[in-house]
């Protein structure tokens, strides 16, 4: 993958816990690889409809159908990896 | 009939939500949820002496839902569009589901825009009727400067709790006979 | 229900099927969807532009003044309650204003005045005025000679049903002879935003409990019922016989998974009614078109009915959902249906999803009822329960 397309999981971390208003966590306690909903971090249903509007705000990506972000939303990791997908295509 | 007894009552505002952490989402709640949450933690009361199901929730907001309203509607110039959390806060009763949700009360509730001068009333009927054992009472008075302006009242930013609860200790020990 | 008994004495009706509670009935006998292709929502900021909006031409005129425009929840709240007062003429002339209270029932009020003013768009003093929603409910008792006690009630979906009961128990503590239930609710860029933002509208309109359910569809309406003491309305048959209300404490806007808090409310209000399930011989259902809400539903009822669940229907493929005014409207079509002897259909679904109660009605059809279930749930986890009886 060409390295201008790579996405900072920090930085999209650092979103993350802005957009979903997460309280006394810092990117660093967030693991790349952990699961975002129901265990891990514990989102619901309305941060995943937050994280949606997170990647159109900031990364310019519109997601129309809530399903077809499913599999990207499952970790940082596979979020970053869909977001340096969707602005390669 | 029994006596209905207040337990606790608590005013809270902003200065002290910095603290303040009720859950670990506390930090996506609005305004109005936060405080009401705050104020009804702050009453200390000991739920677990109830079944989660006969405990009422009763809250009356001064301006309903308003200020979160306005903030949502602000949020749809936004790119990616308005905000799904935000909008989900746009009913004063969300702050009857975060209290639900963070005590596990399950009774019935009400939810009333105004002065909440007919709170204790309801939730003692409630109570008097035996629908409920006890009752979380929650007034809250939000309305942030820009709405204000709008609808010309001051702004403002509190919540108060009380917490009613029937006194079973208070049964007279000769069957038939109240107190 | 504690005594004494409550009677519906008249009602009113505006709703995407027309100004009057005559073309509801007729929409609820035809089994027809008032959901129609909305210009003013025809955008790509929303969703779906397929709503349950109120027809302007059908303006009776009853209500001059404010724009309906600029004010549209109190031109519905007020067209609906100066219906359901002409149709109880005779009995509230027996009582004195202060003997009449009212229930408000909404969930966002005028709302478009917010958006209005937001833009500094020219707004006048009384849709400003009734964008708190304890000021339209004021404004209301006094243009309609309401002289008693005034309560607003707002919890989310669940608000009609519990301004109803609401009502009810204001009667029977005494403090009035009749009360005015108003539920209004009005179509809005706020509330069509806010439902696209949740993804949670059907693009091609709601079909509630069909397999191909994916989604709700916005309405607006206003409602209004006169209750009464019995004594006061001796030839009104319809009775309020129970209520019961309960939260899920699960999900902020998704419903229980497995419906327990919307039964835990059914069973409160059979025990409020002192009458078993068996006895209840149709259900008026929630039945937005989400999968969660018709699912959860289907799950809660067969807690409550195990697989004898009575005939079901539900109107939100008629009129949308009507938010604040849906319990109010949705009672005042279970009346209709009471009063003319009929079981109503469930509008735009065509096959029921898996799990949908077996009773499901497609269509209408003819039938005594005696005992219905009326039934609604909302964000906040929410669920009411309201029982009418017919004596």
């Amino acid at each position: 993958m060409d390295a201008a397309m790579q996405v900072s999981t920090r930085e999209l971390k650092q979103k993350i816990i802005e957009s979903l208003k997460l309280q006394d966590i810092t990117p660093d306690q967030i693991d790349d690889e952990a699961p975002l909903f129901g265990t891990g971090l514990g989102l619901d249903s309305i941060d995943a409809l937050e994280l949606v509007v997170l990647l159109e705000k900031e990364y310019g990506i519109v997601i129309k159908d809530i399903e077809e972000g499913r599999p990207a939303f499952r970790s940082v990791k596979t979020l970053a990896e869909f977001i340096a997908a969707k602005r390669a295509a | 009939m029994n006596k209905i007894s207040e337990i606790a009552k608590c005013v809270v505002d902003e200065t002290q939500l910095p603290s303040a952490r009720l859950g670990p989402r506390f930090g996506r709640l609005d305004l109005q949820s936060r405080l009401a949450l705050l104020a009804v933690a702050s009453l200390q009361a000991d739920f677990e002496k109830f079944s989660g199901d006969r405990i009422g929730i009763c809250l009356a907001a001064s301006a309903g839902s308003l200020t979160t309203d306005l903030n949502f509607w602000k949020s749809r110039k936004e790119t990616g569009g308005p905000s799904p959390t935000l909008f989900a806060y746009t009913l004063p009763s969300a702050a009857i589901g975060e209290i639900a949700i963070h005590f596990k009360l399950t009774g019935p509730n009400l939810c009333f825009v105004g002065d909440g001068k007919n709170l204790f009333a309801e939730a003692t009927d409630m109570i008097s009727c035996g629908e409920i054992d006890a009752c979380v009472c929650v007034f809250c008075e939000i309305v942030s400067p820009g709405l204000a302006e709008m609808i010309s009242v001051p702004a403002v930013a509190k919540a108060s709790a009380a917490f009613l609860a029937r006194e079973s200790n208070h049964f007279s020990t000769v069957p038939g006979n109240s107190p | 229900m504690r005594e004494p008994e409550i009677v519906i004495a008249g009602c009113g009706a505006v709703s995407a099927v027309g100004w009057g509670v005559k073309p509801l009935l007729d929409a609820l006998k035809k089994n027809s969807s008032g959901l129609r292709a909305c210009e003013r929502f025809n955008s790509p900021k929303f969703q779906s532009h397929i709503v349950g909006a109120v027809q302007k031409e059908w303006r009776s005129g009853i209500l001059s003044g404010p724009d309906f425009l600029e004010n549209p929840a109190w031109c519905l709240a007020g067209e609906a309650l100066a219906q359901a007062c002409a149709s109880t003429k005779e009995i509230l002339a027996k009582i004195s204003s202060q003997r009449i209270a009212l229930v408000l029932s909404t969930t966002k009020a005028n709302i478009p005045a917010l958006e209005r003013l937001s833009e500094n768009l020219p707004c006048g003093e009384s849709a400003r005025r009734h964008l708190r929603a304890d000021l339209l409910a004021e404004d209301l008792a006094k243009k309609f000679g309401a002289g008693g006690t005034i309560q607003t009630v707002s919890l989310a979906c669940v608000s009609g049903l519990v301004a109803i009961s609401q009502a009810a128990k204001a009667i029977q503590r005494g403090e009035a002879d009749a009360v005015f239930v108003v539920g209004v609710d009005c179509l809005s860029e706020f509330v069509m935003s806010g439902f696209t933002a949740l993804k949670a509208l059907d693009p091609t309109g709601c079909r509630p409990f069909d397999a191909n359910r994916c989604g709700l569809s916005p309405g607006e309406a206003g409602a209004a019922i006169v209750l009464a003491r019995r004594d006061i309305s001796p030839d009104s048959k319809i009775k309020i016989a129970g209520f019961g209300g309960s939260n899920d404490a699960n999900h902020l806007t998704g419903p229980s998974r497995d419906g327990s808090g919307l039964a835990a409310a059914i069973r409160r209000a059979l025990d409020s009614a002192k009458i078993s399930a068996a006895k209840i011989d149709f259900v008026h259902a929630h039945g937005t078109g989400t999968g969660y809400n018709d699912t959860m539903e289907s799950l809660a009822l067969k807690l409550v009915f195990g697989e004898n669940c009575p005939p079901m229907s539900g109107s939100k493929g008629m009129l949308g959902h009507t938010l604040g005014a849906a319990g109010v409207i949705e009672t005042v079509c279970c009346v209709l249906a009471m009063q003319n002897d009929f079981l109503p259909g469930t509008p735009r679904m065509d096959s029921p999803a898996d799990g949908v109660p077996k009773n499901i009605l497609r269509e209408p059809r003819a039938g005594k009822l005696e005992k219905a279930l009326k039934l609604n749930t909302g964000f906040g986890g929410v669920n009411g329960a309201l029982i009418l009886s017919n004596e």
